[in-house]
């Protein structure tokens, strides 16, 4: 049993803060993991997440960062290389971009279900076509 | 939560246990009896990215990346 998450739910499961509980073992993708980084890391990150952060004392701030800078082991990741030609027979009308081609491709790869904090319609619909569980916590 | 099982067809399908093969063989296909992740983070820490998700921060952050870059965009 596995499951592919998306950066918000794997900041949680980082955290120990996931919404829901995430059985089983936990994939990200190579695009979400990147995402997370963006949004969190000062100068990257945008305009309210800094805001947050900057309210946060500089040693708590260097507490909460080391959380994205490296994936743990236990928590997989598929490399471009098995991806790209799977990603290259995914269905073109179903538009997808990098993002939720990805993470497409790593839940027919791994054999998982998709489990996000918001809602992807694109992805979902690719989801459902592909007869792959597609859940969203929020 | 039950993973359905996954069936493509065609080139896809070769693809995918191709794909698949060569994940095992990298290792980069997780045992199946592989741990699952404990977090080991200070309180405080935790208190933190629970409200930045809890408040819609984080998801307004993503939101303003995929539209500066909409390959990142939640489609």
């Amino acid at each position: 049993m596995a499951v592919v998450v998306d950066d918000a739910l794997l900041l949680g499961v980082l955290a120990g803060a996931a919404p829901v509980e995430v059985q089983g073992t936990v994939y990200t993708t190579g695009l979400w993991n990147f995402r997370l980084g963006q949004a969190l890391h000062p100068g990257a990150s945008t305009e309210a997440l800094a805001r947050r952060l900057n309210q946060l004392a500089p040693e708590r701030q260097r507490r909460v960062l080391p959380l994205v800078d490296e994936l743990p082991p236990s928590i997989g990741l598929l490399s471009m290389r098995l991806l790209v030609p799977v990603i290259r027979q995914l269905d073109p009308a179903a538009r997808l971009n990098l993002l939720a081609a990805e993470a497409l491709a790593t839940a027919y790869i791994v054999g998982a279900s998709v489990l996000v904090a918001t809602d992807a319609p694109l992805l979902r619909r690719a989801c459902e076509a592909a007869e792959i569980e597609y859940s969203v916590t929020a | 939560m039950v993973t359905q099982p996954v069936s493509p067809g065609g080139d896809l399908e070769t693809v995918v246990a191709r794909a698949r093969q060569l994940a095992i063989e990298s290792g980069e296909l997780l045992p199946a009896d592989t741990p699952s992740y404990r977090a080991q983070v200070a309180e405080d820490v935790r208190e933190f990215v629970l409200s930045i998700v809890r408040d819609g921060t984080y998801a307004a952050a993503i939101a303003e990346l995929g539209r500066q870059d909409p390959d990142l965009a939640n489609q």
